[in-house]
């Protein structure tokens, strides 16, 4: 009986420890258990909002040349500055100016003086020409007169020795002297029209020559006066160093102050003080004219989001300016996409940075979870939460469905399968990793 | 008495007559189909092979179940440690099937433990030709582990009834012939043999229940489709019943409850005869 | 020298003699009949690495043979840590076999014992016939009632609950039996006794049906709880959820690979088992006699 009692206490024993087994191996297991939040995936729409940082940039801007030769003093805007007519730019060194200015006109000097010598000497020229070709022209004019007396002698001569004829019987002596008087007489007739002749065409030789000779220093004066008309860089050249001499005095005058002429924004200042100046462009602004654009550069996922002719928002910082612009273009360039919005003129004066947004809402999804509630494992799946009959009775457990990922934001993801509904428990949130199968609990 | 005999009549008369009425009946439409649905059971093979086990089973099983059982009654009988060794020889029936299939699997497998030990013994003995290890539950061998499990369970317990029926046995015959110098042998014989007729009977009558009760282990060592050798009844009922084909089922059950009832029936008359 | 004692010496030393040998063959008997049992603590001791290196070749990773360590060479409660702390699905298990067990123990006692009583100590029409039914549907093999029970089962929308278990275990007829027999032990002269000193039939009930009937009750819970500690075919046939299973359905359940759980699982469901054997041992063997007893 004794041994019958004591196994009794050991059967009791051993239930009661297994009574506290149970609630020790309930606790540990409930202790294991991953926590976990669900919520039932919605019909609702993505809202991606596109954020890109960009540039400004001005096209069709201005350009300031620099006053070539000349040493910059100080330069007096910066870009972004707003100028109007009458800002004073930069300032030049009024001192080198003066030498520079005196060097110069020094120079004009001498090519003015140059100048007129060579037209003196040309003038000469022609003026001697026409002495000579008037002389030689009057030598010859006498010599012909003198011929033509002589000649008009002869005639007489002929004319009385005419009247002289002898009778017909006269004589044949006197016939021979007569007749040999003519002969002498028309000799010499004959000569003096030959004199005459010959002095004609002397004239006409020395005209000629002389008319050469004129056209000759004509043309050397031309020739001096052409060194002018003629070459044009020639004359540019004079002109330049004319208008700079002009300017620069005007420059003088001004105490060295360069202004601007018209109203606008300077963009870029390629001058430094100190610095003699070329002839290229020293400064750049943009004017009422000018356009300017906003540029960004979007990755492959982003490009998805916008499309040509999108309105977008645009802001700049440092400024409360916003506004809203549409697209004009987006061009792929290796791998990445380039983003082109023409701004309206007033738009993002002096600014260099913009910050594209976009807020782009999609279609309604039938189904759309929170974005932690989605998992990737090469592919994309979620835990849906499901009750199942285990040897504990009914417990949660989860199980993996593998979705579709249609569209996300940062906060949600649209997804799509089959087999979801809109009352299945999506695991959102867990404490501990989760696989399929896996038995869990709520909070 | 009466609350008892309600449940009696409806959790076992009432449903086995409509198990009865059912049998003639298609299921599905509940047709009467007359005894097309014993025809079916006889003719279906694995009803034949189910039987034929059986049959085989029992007709092997009583008569070793009966024998040992009975040489160990009769060696216990006079032994002064009796009680302990019938607690020990009673111990299976406490043991949980699932805990024997567990210790069998490892010891019964292609690899396992009974196979180690002979191919170790065999070794040894090396006139003996090389033993390939024996594929127990896949071969003819699986009626012997069956059986083997089935006499370690139920030993003890046909035991416990041997010695109950030897102990009915008036002492003084056996004592008076032990004075007359007769041997064992006589006595087992002339006395003991006539005197435990009875017990016999019954004993064998139980085994034979016994046996088609100790289906568990069968089952739960070789599943649901086992070796052929030991595709019995009990497991084309059960198929049966998870095929859920119950016309056939039904059909079978009342053949076998008849037989058994017949069993019973002669077990019953047996020990009524005993009382008179 | 009387003749009956030199009879007596006689027999005294045949007796020994054969007392030997019968011990001897006794020993071996029980023995092999422990032989399994012994391997139960091995298993359930035994570190995983070593179970896994025993049993490799069952789990078709190794040429060879089992090799089995009566006492494992690195014993660990590793299995009982994860059986007893870690498996919660194990103690809910443990606790509906208990459950169903003790449900189904207390049922019997309830419409067991009155029928019983009613068989043993009143004589009325059709008492035969009725016990000899009681007898028949004691002796049927589950198989052959699982058609006619699953179909009451159906009819009450029992079948998947616990219930479909425990009531036909209930309202079995074999405890009936068996307290019957226990009662018939009881002398009736005791109770006719008792009927003419004007006991009412409670009383003779209760203050000498049950202590002297005692041992036939006691057999039957013992046997009872040994049939229903182990069910397998009833909960599998009629339970459909893993959660009302009882351990013995789940053991089977566990792949060879996990031996050494389900060895820990073993030790843990022998435990109640073999408490109750020890306890209900001298009734047990009493209610086998009862079945093979005379009438």
């Amino acid at each position: 009986m004794e041994s019958k009692k004591k196994l009794w206490r050991g059967l009791a024993a051993f239930m009661a420890v297994m009574l506290i087994m149970t609630f020790v191996s309930r606790m540990v297991y409930v202790s294991r258990l991953p926590r976990i939040h669900w919520t039932n995936p919605t019909a609702a729409s993505i809202t991606n909002k596109l954020s890109a940082e960009g540039t400004v940039e001005v096209v069709n801007s201005e350009a300031i040349t620099g006053m070539e030769g000349l040493l910059v003093k100080r330069v007096c805007v910066a870009a972004g500055e707003q100028i109007d007519a009458g800002t004073v730019l930069y300032e030049v060194d009024t001192e080198d100016l003066q030498v520079q200015l005196a060097r110069l006109e020094a120079e004009e000097q001498v090519w003015q003086e140059q100048v007129s010598a060579k037209r003196r000497e040309a003038a000469t020229e022609i003026t001697r020409a026409q002495e000579d070709y008037d002389t030689t022209v009057a030598e010859l004019d006498r010599k012909i007169a003198d011929e033509t007396r002589l000649l008009e002698d002869a005639m007489e001569d002929l004319d009385t020795h005419m009247f002289r004829l002898p009778k017909e019987d006269a004589p044949d002596e006197i016939w021979i002297a007569w007749a040999d008087e003519r002969t002498r007489i028309d000799r010499e007739i004959e000569e003096r029209k030959l004199a005459i002749e010959e002095a004609g065409f002397e004239k006409e030789k020395v005209l000629k020559e002389a008319g050469r000779d004129i056209e000759d220093a004509k043309s050397a004066q031309n020739e001096v006066e052409g060194a002018y008309s003629s070459n044009y860089s020639a004359i540019g050249q004079v002109q330049e160093r004319q208008n700079k001499i002009e300017t620069w005095k005007s420059i003088l005058e001004d105490e060295g102050r360069i202004k601007a002429e018209q109203e606008g924004t300077v963009l870029e200042v390629m001058m430094q003080s100190g610095v003699r100046m070329g002839a290229d462009a020293v400064m750049r602004y943009a004017n009422a004219e000018s356009s300017r654009i906003f540029r960004t550069i979007i990755s492959q996922e982003q490009k998805s989001m916008v499309h040509t002719g999108d309105t977008v928002r645009i802001s700049f910082p440092g400024s409360s300016e916003e506004v809203g612009e549409t697209i004009d273009s987006i061009v792929q360039e290796n791998g990445s996409y380039t983003v082109t919005i023409w701004l309206e003129p007033d738009v993002a004066k002096g600014r260099t940075e913009g910050i594209m947004e976009l807020t782009s809402t999609s279609e309604i999804y039938d189904f759309v979870v929170p974005k932690q509630a989605l998992h990737n494992d090469g592919g994309n799946y979620v835990y849906v939460l499901e009750e199942r009959s285990g040897i504990l009775g009914m417990e949660l457990s989860v199980r993996s469905l593998t979705v579709r990922l249609l569209n996300e934001n940062d906060d949600n993801a649209a997804i799509a399968d089959e087999l979801l509904t809109n009352d299945m428990k999506i695991v959102t949130q867990s404490d501990k990793e989760l696989s399929n199968g896996m038995a869990v609990m709520e909070y | 008495m009466l609350p008892g005999f309600a449940g009696v009549l409806v959790f076992y008369l009432l449903p086995f007559l409509e198990v009865v009425r059912r049998s003639f009946l298609k299921s599905g439409n509940n047709a009467f189909v007359g005894v097309s649905n014993y025809q079916t059971v006889f003719t279906n093979n694995a009803f034949l092979l189910a039987v034929r086990n059986t049959a085989f089973y029992m007709a092997l099983g009583v008569p070793i179940l009966m024998g040992i059982s009975l040489i160990l009654a009769l060696l216990l009988r006079n032994l002064v440690l009796r009680r302990k060794f019938v607690s020990v020889m009673l111990l299976p029936m406490a043991v949980p099937a699932a805990v024997m299939v567990l210790v069998l699997r490892i010891l019964i497998d292609r690899q396992g433990l009974i196979n180690g030990i002979v191919t170790g013994v065999s070794e040894k003995i090396a006139v003996l030709p090389i033993f390939e290890g024996i594929d127990y539950l896949n071969s003819g061998w699986a009626l012997v582990i069956v059986l083997c499990s089935f006499l370690w369970k139920n030993t003890g317990y046909m035991v416990i009834l041997w010695l109950a029926g030897l102990s009915a046995l008036p002492k003084e015959v056996e004592e008076a012939a032990k004075v007359d110098g007769a041997n064992r042998w006589q006595n087992w014989h002339y006395i003991i043999r006539p005197g435990l007729s009875g017990t016999t009977f019954t004993i064998g009558m139980l085994s034979v229940l016994q046996i088609f009760k100790s289906y568990r282990e069968v089952w739960m060592v070789a599943g649901s489709y086992p070796q052929e050798n030991i595709y019995f009844l009990q497991h084309l009922l059960q198929n049966w019943y998870l095929k859920l084909e119950f016309d056939r089922m039904a059909a079978l059950t009342v053949l076998l409850s008849l037989v058994l009832l017949v069993v019973c029936l002669c077990l019953q008359k047996r020990l009524e005869q005993n009382i008179r | 020298m009387g003749i009956t004692q030199i009879i007596s010496g006689k027999l005294k030393k045949r007796k020994k003699k054969n007392s030997w040998l019968a011990t001897v063959i006794c020993f071996l008997m029980a023995f092999i009949i422990c032989l399994p049992l012994l391997m139960i603590p091995g298993g359930a001791f035994a570190d995983s690495s070593e179970i896994r290196q025993m049993l490799s070749p069952v789990l078709g990773e190794a040429k060879g043979y089992v090799d089995w360590h009566i006492i494992p060479f690195y014993p660990t409660l590793e299995h009982f840590y994860r059986l007893l702390v870690a498996s919660p699905a194990f103690y809910k298990l443990f606790w509906n076999t208990v459950g169903m067990t003790a449900a189904i123990l207390v049922g019997q006692l309830l419409v067991g014992l009155p029928s019983a009583w009613a068989f043993a100590a009143f004589q009325f029409r059709g008492r035969d016939f009725l016990f000899g039914l009681y007898v028949i549907l004691m002796l049927l093999p589950f198989q052959v009632m699982l058609l006619p029970q699953y179909i009451v089962l159906q009819k009450f929308e029992l079948y998947g609950n616990p219930a479909a278990v425990i009531l036909p275990a209930v309202f079995s007829t074999f405890p009936v039996f068996i307290m019957y027999r226990g009662f018939t032990q009881i002398d009736s002269e005791i109770l006719e006794a008792a009927r003419l000193d004007g006991a009412g039939e409670m009383q003779i009930f209760l203050r000498i049906g049950l202590p002297l009937g005692q041992m036939g009750i006691r057999a039957a819970m013992v046997l009872s709880f040994l049939e229903y500690w182990n069910l397998v075919e009833q909960p599998m046939a009629f339970l459909e959820e893993q959660k009302d299973w009882p351990l013995s359905l789940y053991l089977p359940q566990l792949d060879i690979a996990q031996a050494g759980f389900a060895f820990a699982v073993s030790v843990v469901v022998l435990i109640p088992a073999l408490f109750v054997f020890a306890l209900g041992q001298d009734a047990l063997e009493e209610g086998i006699t009862y079945i093979g007893m005379k009438e």
